[in-house]
């Protein structure tokens, strides 16, 4: 094997010859080849160069019982291997027969050594050329067959040279139709290049992106282009539908009502997907309630179609996809009755998909859309697109649902409140007119009747404070509590405070003490509202110590600001429910003490201070007692003068 | 004793209102809207108007204003506001009126209330009113 693979080449030896032949045979084995075979017929030399498989054939044209071109002939039908002719006779028509047979050479006996080596190595390199060339272009024809890109070469006249098999089908056209034909013909382009599409054999339409590279004009072949098209109809399809989700959510966070809603989606979806699109609403008994119509602008459908009434039923809410859509099941699938056929018979297309609008709890209505225009298709994944933004508009319906039924709830609150400020206060103030009234009239007379008046006075009285709470407490919770500040007196405000509640503490039997600082401090706020907090927290204490206890307030004036403190020897807070008492509803867990408040007055108090600028928070200890801290900004006027007075010892 | 005029539209407030009032010897006049209160003006000027806020056809502001342009010394009759609105302070300082009393109120508040209207007899100075009506 190894003495084989060493040869030039491998070479039958066909010559009738016997001594002719060893000569041959003995020739090229000097030169380097190895002899396969010597034989002297034509049949030989066919069964030979089948079995044998060389690499060259040395072939006598004259044979014994045969002749050299045929047996050529024959072998070349088997296998493709070069054949060099040997004669002694070179006539003009033994040539011209040998011509077609197209050996690779020619010998003219005698020949030298140096003729046959020559004559040799040129058919084997060309046939190994020609064998590679082979390869190559197996190889390339192999690449192009299995490209995804559809390869289209045009020669310079304009005409298909190549038409590989994704460009077949691009077009949707066999190879050997293709090639030959104007390029043109074949290939109906249309669109700017960044929108290009192709139409194929059918006229459908294939988003294409193309590459063009001319041929390389060589040795006098005209060049031509070669195009490659790849179809980016999913990739385009994609984008339009994250353009057409994005169109969609802006519409759907524009609208503010239900109707607004769908009437927005029906829209966007008319002037992209479909030609024209209902959607209905469902209403709290299952009949349309709102219904919105929208149709395609460039299509231009009958004129009787329009938006369709509301109060259809819908008897099926399942999804439904009907390709031709017409006659009675489109009928249903618009929520119209066998009857309302004619009025179903405008909106008949060429299909019709009809989808539930989901939300939370089922159903909330249907999304219809139509395809009238021939080209245009709903496949499996817009199928899915269009669920996913059913879904979507099913959640916006929700939201403004909720948000309706929200501003509903403000507004009802809002009409309690009007109800309490200004109704409840008329009738009330009739109450509080005639106990008065009735009780400066029965002075001396019955005590019952007088204590009993009493009773109710008080009653009145606290009904005043609760709707004055209450009051406050929606304009702390709307932002809209006003403060009417002007310059106060701090000695002004501790004073009035001092004698207001004097008389609470004497009843109860309790000291209290309020400590004013020596120089009196301008304030700029709503005196009438700072004496209304002031007063929440001083009556908690007076009501919450118990009789023989003491209660202060005291002030202490630091630079910019000033804190007063309301300190009681009271039951005091548990450490457990000190952070919540600022909080609205917050009650006095205390055992057996009265419920008399609405558990309202701490929180307007913390709603009151901070409204002015200021903080408040509270210390207690159970048993022994609280203190509540209010610290107000006081921006002096006389700042020098304050600084000096009051700067820290 | 003194003339007075009750507008407001709660009927059985502004009668008992009406009827303590005369009990201690005023003379009282009812209207039950802005408008009639300007008309009971007109019939025979009182010393003292007390006006609700909140009343159908002219609203107390309303006849306050109307008072005041009318310029024919019925812009130096006191009023006394009497309301159940929130912000009855600020509204009293748009009319101008240093008398003004939330509703429910003690009968003694009142009284003082209007004693000090009678005698001091500030009037109104509603030209935060005129400003808001002038375009």
């Amino acid at each position: 094997m190894t003495a084989l693979a060493a040869t030039k080449g491998r070479v039958l030896v066909v010559d009738d010859e016997l001594i002719v032949a060893l000569d041959l045979q003995e020739r090229l084995t000097q030169l380097g080849y190895s002899v396969v075979a010597t034989v002297g017929t034509a049949d030989e030399a066919v069964a030979s160069a089948s079995a044998l498989k060389p690499e060259l054939v040395l072939m006598d044209i004259r044979l014994k019982g045969g002749d050299g071109i045929d047996a050529a002939a024959a072998i070349r039908r088997e296998r493709a291997i070069p054949i060099v002719f040997l004669t002694a006779f070179a006539d003009d028509e033994t040539v011209a027969r040998a011509k077609r047979v197209r050996p690779d050479g020619y010998l003219i006996k005698p020949f030298e050594d140096r003729e046959l080596q020559v004559v040799l190595e040129l058919a084997l390199f060309k046939h190994r050329a020609e064998r590679d060339l082979a390869a190559r272009e197996a190889l390339f024809q192999t690449v192009l067959q299995s490209l995804g890109e559809a390869v289209v070469a045009i020669a310079a006249d304009g005409t298909i040279q190549s038409f590989n098999p994704a460009a077949a089908a691009l077009v949707g056209l066999e190879e050997s139709a293709a090639v030959g034909r104007p390029a043109h013909e074949v290939l109906r382009f249309e669109g700017p290049p960044h929108e290009l599409v192709l139409r194929d054999r059918l006229g459908s339409p294939r988003a294409i992106e193309r590459t063009s590279r001319p041929l390389p004009i060589y040795e006098g072949l005209a060049g031509g282009e070669v195009l490659v098209l790849r179809d980016v109809s999913a990739a385009r399809l994609e984008e339009a539908r994250k353009s057409l989700t994005a169109r969609v959510s802006d519409a759907l966070a524009a609208a503010s009502d239900e109707a607004g809603l769908i009437r927005a989606v029906a829209a966007q979806l008319a002037s992209s997907v479909c030609d024209w699109c209902v959607i209905d609403l469902l209403g709290a008994g299952g009949a349309v309630a709102e219904t919105a119509f929208a149709q395609a602008e460039a299509f231009r459908g009958p004129s009787r179609l329009g938006p369709l009434p509301v109060g259809r039923r819908h008897h099926q809410l399942t999804e439904v996809l009907l390709e031709p859509a017409a006659g009675s099941p489109l009928a249903s699938a618009l929520g119209l009755s066998a009857e309302d056929e004619d009025e179903a018979e405008a909106f008949s297309s060429r299909a019709v998909l009809s989808l539930p609008v989901p939300g939370s709890q089922g159903p909330l209505g249907k999304m219809s859309l139509g395809l009238r225009a021939p080209g245009r298709r709903l496949g499996v994944e817009a199928v899915g697109h269009l669920r996913d933004l059913a879904k979507r508009l099913g959640g916006a319906l929700e939201k403004a649902q909720l948000y309706r039924a929200t501003a509903a709830a403000v507004r009802s609150r809002d009409d309690v409140l009007a109800i309490v400020s200004h109704d409840l206060r008329n009738p009330l103030a009739t109450i509080r007119i005639g106990l008065d009234a009735l009780r400066a009239s029965a002075a001396g007379a019955d005590p019952s009747v007088s204590r009993k008046l009493t009773m109710m006075v008080r009653a009145a009285a606290r009904m005043r404070r609760l709707i004055a709470d209450l009051l406050d407490v929606a304009t702390i919770d709307s932002g809209t509590l006003s403060f009417q500040s002007h310059r106060e007196s701090l000695h002004g405000i501790l004073q009035e405070v001092q004698e207001s509640h004097a008389p609470q503490a004497k009843e109860r039997g309790l000291e209290f003490a309020v400590s004013a600082p020596q120089d009196d401090l301008a304030l700029h706020c709503d005196r009438e509202r700072i004496e209304q907090a002031l007063g929440n927290v001083i009556g908690n204490a007076l009501k919450f110590t118990p009789p023989g206890g003491r209660v202060t307030l005291s002030a202490q004036v630091r630079p910019g600001e000033v804190e007063l403190i309301v300190a009681d020897t009271g039951i005091g807070i548990s450490p457990d429910q000190l952070p919540r008492i600022f909080l609205r509803r917050w009650q006095a867990p205390h055992p057996g003490a009265p419920h008399l408040g609405s558990g309202l007055g701490l929180y307007i108090t913390r709603g009151i201070v901070e409204g002015q600028g200021g903080r408040i928070w509270a210390e207690s200890t159970p048993g022994k007692g609280t203190a509540f801290h209010l610290v107000l900004p006081a921006p002096s006027i006389d700042a020098g003068r304050d600084a000096a007075s009051h700067a820290p010892s | 004793m003194a003339d007075l005029l009750i507008v407001d539209d709660d009927e059985d407030l502004s009668s008992l209102l009406a009827e303590v009032l005369e009990d201690r010897g005023h003379q009282v006049r009812v209207a039950r809207d802005g408008r009639q209160g300007l008309w009971c003006v007109e019939q025979q000027k009182p010393d003292v108007v007390l006006l609700d806020v909140e009343m159908p056809v002219l609203d107390g502001p309303g006849m306050a204003y109307g008072l005041f342009i009318s310029d024919l010394g019925r812009e130096l009759i006191p009023i006394v506001l009497l309301s159940g609105a929130a912000q009855l302070a600020r509204l009293a300082g748009r009319i101008g009126t240093p008398y003004f009393l939330s509703k429910p109120y003690p009968l003694e508040v009142l009284f003082d209330v209007l004693h000090r209207a009678l005698t001091e007899r500030s009037p109104p100075h509603a030209h935060h009113l005129l400003d808001q009506a002038a375009p």
